[in-house]
């Protein structure tokens, strides 16, 4: 039981600091610094936001993806075969990536992520030292070959060839990773929330993806993360399927995703995305440790394989309201790992003992205080907006 | 003859060096309010003779004074507090809005500088106003946890705003709706929130939509109540515009022939070819000809020449076909009413 990231973290500073890397992007863009200057800055705030992430209490970080513009330019733009187009809107945030156009089959020639995760985990290693505590793992981020596929604009490949060359393409990143020995590394495949329920040859090439994407990879731990929506139109068998060691699903903009969750075998992993990404309201910390012994209960999974998360990245809050949504998280985590209910209890505010009835909406909480059941029962939504009027 | 490719902007325009300087100067505490207005009055000054001297049919008073196009009604408006900075794309940011209580308009907010604008100038001078969608969508909600709620209160806010424009003689105001895009289950309560806004409104209303799917929006959103809908067109490669062979626009449309968020300077080869597509599935009575959004992301050189780029297109393809220039009353249009076409309706189905 542990808390961890999405992946990205803002890259904007705390209230009262300078805004160094902004600062920096702008000057590049001027000419008046070069890329190793720049780089320079990028590395200080990946030290500073894994930082962060390990003082909050997570014990698997991520770099933040702070040096990325988005996920599909930088993976896009490591691999033959694309350029990089116009700016699209990403799901319905309000946070836009510039779309990769195939030009040919896209192929890898040599990793794109490596370089990064290793400065990541030797940061790590120097945070831990420096706090005399054991390095926390660090795990890779990468988009998924589906929603590469999908997000980007096929041109004359022809999206079905696209997103099976990419899923080969990732692959070789995947190993190039694994031998670089990062330890854990998780695919985005948020574009599985977009196929639908009579989308029958979708859910075909999103499976041939996952499949060829984790081919001859089974001494990799892979995370498959779904957020931005519920998946369950995918379908458990093809999701689990593939063989993922844990998947990371968006539990507040899909909440069906409780559905796998209760469907994926019990030697899986699960990470809860129970902290709302999308919204600067703090997590009820009852709902949060209610689902991860949910997580555990399904399948007789047990508490050692469920984990908690942000429902999505993190970049669509300021700073100071991501840092403190981990905190809480981890504080969560640490929480729902007592397995003594009485310890449990008395570590919990008082008014949510009863942890399961809180998120199945029959926590009544105080008047004006926005309720646990709110955030991920509609139904309880619904009454208790009823009830405040 | 007929009129039209009248040429206008999507509203803002990039500030000077200058009074980039001088608001961060004014945000640390260092220069105080006139000072500030100054300079932003005459940057507009600027801006407005620009538009002039280029020939730009409608003109806009540039944004000199705003920051992020949500974040700025916000500020203005009760039931709000501004919360830290988040990042839109690349190297941008913007200071995320909290709605925090009942949302309500408690002040007009962009009436003196539109007032301002027009005076020194004698061509129509849009009124630039932020839809009520989008604030909500670019906000987070601590307070109403119904979105519909928060939008319709929004709408009352600004269908205020819009209406005392409409009464200082402001006979184009568009109301920027580009979140409008990213939900099309919610597209109905853009409409719903746009018929608030303009309700009795004696202007030609327009809304600016961008940067999103607009295949899957096509042809729902034409359920806005607006008399133009202004799109992004250049930077998706003209694309919708074959869906109108298909399903008939019913509206004007602002038509962006400029990409705004590249350094490079399309030539008047590449807009006009843009523009002549557009006339070969409407009338040129009801096409504008502008930017695909607002311009202040590029430089100021930048953004002048792209505006001369846009103007010197509609020039020539009106000169090719005959088009004359003179400007439309600005009042409603029947295209307001005109939504969807019902599906027997659609050509080809």
């Amino acid at each position: 039981m542990f808390a961890t990231l999405v992946g990205a973290y803002p890259r904007t500073p705390l209230p009262g600091r300078p805004f160094r890397l902004r600062s920096a992007h702008a000057r590049l863009e001027r000419g008046e610094i070069d890329e190793p200057a720049f780089r320079a800055v990028q590395d200080e705030l990946v030290r500073e936001v894994m930082a962060e992430q390990l003082d909050a209490g997570l014990q698997l970080l991520t770099d933040g993806q702070v040096r990325w513009d988005d996920q599909q330019t930088a993976m896009a733009g490591g691999l033959r075969g694309f350029e990089i187009t116009g700016l699209l809107r990403y799901f319905d945030t309000n946070t836009y990536f510039r779309q990769p156009r195939a030009t040919e089959m896209p192929r890898w020639e040599s990793p794109v992520t490596v370089a990064d995760w290793q400065f990541a985990r030797d940061t790590a290693a120097e945070l831990a030292r420096e706090r005399g505590v054991e390095a926390p793992p660090v795990k890779q981020c990468l988009v998924g070959p589906y929603t590469l596929g999908r997000l980007s604009d096929a041109g004359d490949v022809g999206r079905e060839r696209l997103v099976l060359a990419l899923a080969e393409a990732l692959n070789e990143e995947l190993r190039a990773l694994r031998a670089a020995g990062a330890p854990v590394v998780q695919l985005d495949e948020n574009a599985l929330t977009l196929i639908g329920p009579d989308e029958d040859a979708e859910r075909r090439l999103a499976a041939e993806a996952l499949r060829r994407v984790t081919r001859d990879l089974d001494d990799l731990h892979l995370c498959l993360s779904i957020t931005m929506g519920d998946a369950a139109a995918v379908g458990a068998d093809v999701l689990f399927e593939a063989p993922f060691r844990s998947y990371l699903f968006d539990l507040i903009a899909g909440p069906d995703n409780w559905e796998l969750i209760a469907r994926a075998p019990h030697e899986r992993g699960i990470v809860c995305g129970v902290a709302d990404a999308r919204n600067t309201m703090p997590d009820d910390e009852p709902v949060m440790i209610w689902a991860a012994h949910y997580a555990a209960s399904t399948q007789a999974r047990g508490l050692d394989r469920v984990a908690l998360a942000p429902s999505a990245s993190l970049e669509y809050l300021p700073r100071d309201r991501a840092k403190a949504k981990i905190e809480a998280l981890a504080e969560a985590a640490r929480k729902a790992a007592i397995t003594d209910p009485e310890e449990l209890a008395r570590q919990m505010d008082p008014r949510a003992v009863d942890i399961r009835s809180a998120a199945l909406g029959r926590y009544a909480p105080p008047a004006g205080r926005p309720g646990a059941a709110e955030k991920t029962n509609p139904a309880a939504q619904a009454e208790a907006r009823r009830g405040e009027r | 003859m007929s009129n039209g490719l009248w040429t206008t902007s999507v509203g803002s325009f990039p500030k000077p060096p200058e009074l980039i300087r001088a608001r961060a100067e004014h945000a640390a505490g260092r220069l105080g309010d006139e000072e500030l207005q100054a300079l932003e009055r005459r940057a507009t000054e600027d801006w407005i003779r620009f538009q002039e001297e280029i020939g730009v049919d409608i003109l806009v008073d540039g944004e000199m004074y705003r920051g992020d196009m949500a974040t700025y009604f916000a500020e203005e408006l009760a039931g709000f507090e501004i919360g830290g900075l988040v990042r839109s794309y690349g190297n941008r940011y913007y200071r995320k809005p909290i709605a925090v209580g009942e949302v309500r308009r408690t002040h007009p907010i962009t009436l003196e500088a539109w007032t301002f604008a027009q005076s020194l100038t004698d061509r129509p001078v849009k009124g630039m106003l932020t839809g009520p969608y989008t604030i909500a969508d670019w906000s987070f909600d601590e307070h109403y946890g119904s979105r519909r709620d928060f939008v319709l209160d929004l709408a009352r806010a600004i269908h205020e705003e819009a209406m005392d424009l409409a009464a200082a003689g402001a006979r184009f105001i568009q109301v920027d709706e580009p979140a409008a895009s990213a939900r099309m289950d919610e597209l109905p309560l853009v409409a719903e929130a746009m018929a608030i806004v303009t309700d009795g409104l004696q202007a030609h209303a327009i809304t600016h939509i961008c940067y999103g799917d607009f295949m899957q929006a096509y042809p729902t959103m034409l359920d806005i109540p607006v008399d133009q809908v202004d799109l992004e067109m250049a930077n998706s490669g003209y694309d919708l515009l074959e869906r109108f062979r298909e399903v008939p626009f019913t509206k004007a449309i602002g038509l962006g022939v400029v990409d705004v968020h590249s350094h490079r300077i399309e030539t008047v080869d590449e807009a006009a070819a843009g523009i002549r597509r557009a006339l070969e599935v409407l009338p040129p009575e009801r096409v504008y000809v502008d930017p695909d959004c607002g311009l202040k992301t590029r430089t100021v050189e930048e953004a002048r020449e792209k505006m001369r780029v846009v103007v010197e297109a509609a020039r020539r393809v009106r000169a090719e076909r005959g088009i004359g220039d003179a400007l439309p009353d600005g009042g409603p249009t029947p295209g307001r009413s005109l939504g969807a076409p019902a599906r027997g309706a659609e050509a080809g189905r």
